[in-house]
């Protein structure tokens, strides 16, 4: 109905709406990037809290070992690594592999065979914190950033595929690389640093120290996925969106309605222009105009106009009836009479033989 | 070859000077050269409106009539006044030129009395389209049907009758009408003349159209501004967008076929 009437109805809802999707769009926004920042931190939070608690209980394990007359205190600190023979049946799959690719999947053990008893020690602790989803590692590495122990689901079986055992089997692996030298020696209570692992894969990396009898041993690192983070991110902009375009269906339902009842009065006075217009406007629409209720412009228009209407109708009804006074009477018998008194005098009839000749002079000249 | 036009009334008072001044310019206005003679020598007065008066006016119709001079003589070039009025400048090629009857009241009391030699009339009509290649000659002629009314009516191409809507005017142009279509006129036009406003003027023209069985040119509205210009002036020039200029407008396009 209201789109029969189009223009100004169609036109007060459209600019309506327009303001409201600018204020909901910039709402929005601001919601989805508030949000996001806060989730940043939350995750970044949960990051920082398990590196310094890995540290903490990694500190205190490898205490207790020193303490439990394990391992002497020079022990623990001797940081020798004996390299790995891998068995023949996994090299041989390594062949014509690059130099560099064979370096990042070389083992070592500690000359004190101390990762096999982290290998128990301090395992279970590791795997502890995977049990949130958002961790994609926890370990505990030396000052030189040798990992003697990593997470269980990087210490599947070797298989002998370049590829993936470099991404299943990083156990006893020395990651000596930028990042992981950083993190290992890092004395801050906390590092974040950005960590683009062998694998291909970009994220967070958290590293807080561990200190074994008073002196830093290593740190105990924490990896976070940056596209996790990202889709929980993306995840709530979309439920953002969803809401907000939600919410503006509801507010452009409401304005059309709103509106085309608010227009209806003003569309009866347009139709009833029109009517008039065509001269097809009746006493009963006028009467009903001149009803109209309500103090607004639209009112006190329809009201005027009625008035005018009725007086417009009025008028053209006198002039109808004066048109029809007009008659015109003549008295045919009188006419014949006074049009043979001049016709039939000799001078009309000597005029119309001159008549004749004088239009011919005329036409030939 | 001019075009003839007898503007004609049965009675007095119909407004045909008027008609026919305004006729004059606005056909003149188009870029025609426009000759209008005043054949209501007993009660001339169409000379009013174009304002010549009586000291600038030296020889008229009547010096030719009674042989004194050759009737180009008595035509005076009232072409400057189509730039009165509006601003109004004349159209490249346009004329108006009024050829007066004497006012002088010694010459209408010897015309009353002596009359004058109508066939003269035919003569003069001819001598002065040629001389002063018009392209029209408006004749505005005596009310009421007599020996030279019907003569103009004879050499006419185009019979314009004006009416009022009175029942003297409707008997008279009753039998004007079958006069004239005795005397084979080839164009006849009726102009109903000073209608009162708030009739319908289309539906009046219609009436009188279907009474007399005739084409009318027109139906023009009774106006207070023709009133109160009181014939100082021509109409058309003094209001040339006035919606009644409009209507004489198209009675003159009716005229130039």
């Amino acid at each position: 109905m209201s789109k029969a009437f189009g223009t100004l109805a169609a036109r007060l809802s459209l600019i309506l709406i327009v303001v409201i999707l600018i204020f909901v769009v910039a709402f929005a926004i601001y919601l989805v990037r508030d949000r996001s920042d806060e989730m940043d931190e939350m995750i970044l939070q949960k990051g920082v809290s398990a590196a310094k608690t890995g540290a903490t209980v990694a500190g205190k394990t490898l205490d207790g070992i020193i303490d439990d007359g394990l391992f002497t205190t020079g022990e623990v600190f001797d940081y020798t690594l004996v390299p790995i023979d891998l068995p023949g049946a996994i090299t041989r799959g390594y062949a014509g592999a690059s130099d560099q690719a064979l370096t990042n999947i070389r083992k070592y053990h500690y000359a004190s065979t101390l990762d096999s008893f982290l290998d128990n020690a301090v395992l279970e602790v590791e795997d502890e914190f995977l049990k949130d989803p958002q961790i994609v590692f926890a370990v505990l590495v030396d000052v030189n950033g040798y990992l003697p122990t990593h997470n269980s689901r990087y210490s599947q079986p070797m298989t002998g595929k370049l590829a993936s055992d470099r991404d299943n089997n990083r156990t006893k692996g020395l990651f000596d690389d930028e990042t992981g030298l950083q993190a290992a020696r890092n004395t801050e209570p906390y590092l974040k640093q950005v960590y683009k692992r062998d694998t291909g894969e970009v994220m967070w990396d958290i590293s807080s120290p561990v200190y074994v009898k008073g002196r830093q041993w290593g740190s105990f690192r924490i990896g976070l996925p940056m596209d996790k983070a990202a889709a929980a991110i993306a995840a709530l902009r979309w439920k953002v969106i969803l809401a907000m375009a939600l919410l503006l269906l509801v507010m452009v339902v409401a304005i059309n309605r709103v509106t085309s009842y608010m227009m209806r009065p003003l569309q009866f006075l347009h139709r009833a222009v029109e009517r008039m217009e065509k001269g097809e406007l009746e006493e009963g629409e006028i009467a009903h105009l001149g009803r109209t209720k309500g103090r607004d412009e639209v009112g006190v228009l329809s009201r005027v106009f009625a008035r005018m209407a009725a007086e417009v109708n009025a008028r053209e009804a006198r002039l109808k009836q004066q048109v029809e006074e007009l008659r015109i009477e003549i008295d045919q018998s009188k006419r014949a009479k006074h049009v043979a008194e001049i016709t039939e005098t000799d001078y009309f009839q000597n005029l119309r033989q001159k008549a004749k000749q004088m239009r011919q002079t005329n036409s030939s000249e | 070859m001019a075009k003839v036009v007898s503007i004609h009334s049965f009675r007095g008072g119909t407004g045909k000077s008027n008609t026919t001044a305004n006729l004059t310019a606005i056909i003149a206005q188009t870029g025609k050269r426009v000759g209008v003679i005043d054949t209501d020598i007993q009660s001339p007065g169409i000379h009013v409106l174009f304002n010549l008066e009586e000291e600038n006016m030296d020889k008229s119709l009547n010096d030719y009539l009674w042989g004194r001079c050759p009737i180009e003589e008595a035509a005076y070039d009232c072409s400057p006044t189509l730039k009165v009025g509006g601003g109004e400048v004349a159209v490249m090629g346009g004329g108006m030129y009024l050829i007066p009857s004497s006012i002088k009241a010694g010459d209408i009391a010897r015309v009353l009395r002596e009359g004058y030699d109508v066939n003269l009339l035919h003569d003069g009509f001819r001598d002065l389209t040629r001389r002063l290649n018009l392209d029209y000659l408006l004749i505005d002629t005596h009310p009421g049907l007599n020996e030279e009314t019907l003569l103009s009516i004879t050499l006419s191409d185009v019979l314009v009758i004006i009416l009022r809507p009175d029942q003297q005017d409707f008997q008279g142009t009753a039998v004007t009408v079958d006069v004239a279509r005795k005397l084979d006129v080839p164009q006849l036009l009726l102009v109903v003349n000073k209608v009162l406003p708030r009739y319908d003027l289309e539906a009046v023209g219609r009436q009188v159209a279907k009474t007399f069985d005739a084409e009318v040119a027109g139906v023009l509205p009774l106006s207070e501004d023709v009133v109160s210009l009181a014939s100082g002036g021509i109409f058309a020039l003094r209001y040339p967008d006035h919606p009644l200029t409009q209507r004489y407008r198209q009675i003159a396009a009716k005229i130039m076929g």
